[in-house]
């Protein structure tokens, strides 16, 4: 005797309810992609500041005061400021300026120079940044501070505000 | 929902009774389109303050055309500094205590505060406002037409326990689909 023939059978109202459900839930989500608005594109300078911090061994100026000729840091543009440092010791010395958050956050994308009598002395990143200036004794140097921020890092640097300081590491230079 | 019989693809039944049950199907899967739909927006309506963004309604039309009366907007929580012209954003308003979705125009950092300058696409005067760095301000992502007025019909709380209901019976339905055991295939 052959075995009775297997019949495909299929729910139709339980596929309508959950297609419907489904599709349903498609539209909706379809209609919320549909009503995003667009994010603004306009350009807001970040706010930066740049101070630097007294020394025992060197003289400063000037101290607390703001070294920046601008303050508004474009992506793509730089800022810059001057700070006189005088060795007050009888012996040469490598003085090394630090740079640190006072207030907000500097984003990491920040670029810095520094130059000292129109020769650079570092170029790079903020987080690396770790020159070292040798003075003579009672010899001063003017040194300069380029901050800027890469185009390419726009977003990250846009609209953020913050204060940073420059601290005075001293040790004495060798010969 | 009577959940109909199964129906056999491979048979010869009548085509009067295969043409009724497509039928029914469609009109089944038509309601069930515009039930989901409606739970949709329900969900993208009630669900954005579960993460981390909030939904308003538009009850003025100083944002015409971009932002109609009885629009609902949902607003993602920013910081000041991530701010842009051009972005529609929700404040506070300087002048009185309400909330405000307004165009911003001019953002402007200093030290910590952040000073903006907004304008309603449709008004003539902008109002200028200040934000403390680690305060937030709500950044218009989406906004959905009408909605509001729907919302509003569903603020009373007899109307509110009505869609709640719903939703469960809506959810009750499934999982008796589900579970239901199936009839033997004839």
């Amino acid at each position: 005797m052959a075995a009775p023939r297997e019949r495909t059978t299929v729910n139709l109202p339980s596929i309508a309810r959950w297609t419907g459900l489904l599709v349903g839930l498609s539209l909706a989500l379809v209609a919320l992609v549909q009503a995003r608005v667009p994010a603004g594109t306009g350009q807001v300078p970040a706010f930066a500041s740049l101070k630097a911090e007294p020394s025992v061994k060197l003289g400063v100026t000037p101290v607390g005061r703001e070294l920046l000729s601008k303050r508004r840091l474009i992506p793509g543009e730089s800022v810059s400021g001057a700070v006189q440092v005088s060795n007050l010791t009888g012996a040469p010395l490598n003085a090394a300026p630090r740079l640190r958050t006072l207030r907000g956050e500097a984003p990491d994308a920040l670029q810095v120079e520094l130059l000292a009598g129109g020769r650079s002395l570092y170029r790079g990143g903020i987080a690396d940044f770790h020159p070292t200036v040798r003075l003579g004794a009672r010899a001063s140097r003017e040194l300069r501070f380029r901050i800027s921020a890469p185009r390419a890092h726009a977003r990250e640097v846009e609209g953020r505000s913050f204060d940073l300081g420059v601290r005075w590491a001293t040790s004495r230079a060798g010969r | 929902m009577s959940g109909g019989p199964n129906v056999l693809i491979a048979g010869a039944h009548t085509s009067s009774r295969s043409a009724r049950l497509f039928a029914r199907a469609c009109l089944t899967f038509a309601l069930w389109v515009v039930l989901g739909f409606g739970v949709g927006l329900l969900a993208i309506v009630t669900l954005p303050s579960v993460l981390g963004y909030q939904s308003l309604t538009v009850v003025s039309g100083s944002m015409v055309p971009t932002l109609g009366v009885g629009s609902v907007v949902i607003d993602e929580v920013i910081s000041p500094a991530d701010a842009r012209p051009g972005d529609i954003v929700t404040f506070k308003d300087p002048l009185r205590p309400r909330q405000l979705t307004h165009r911003l125009q001019k953002v402007r950092a200093e030290g910590d505060t952040y000073y903006m300058v907004t304008q309603g696409d449709a008004n003539d005067v902008p109002e200028r406002w200040t934000v403390p760095r680690d305060g937030h301000i709500g950044k218009v992502v989406a906004h959905l037409p009408k909605l509001g007025y729907v919302r509003a019909a569903l603020s009373s709380r007899h109307a509110r326990l009505g869609a709640l209901g719903a939703v469960l019976l809506l959810g009750a339905l499934m999982l008796v689909d589900v579970w239901r055991p199936r009839r033997p295939a004839q």
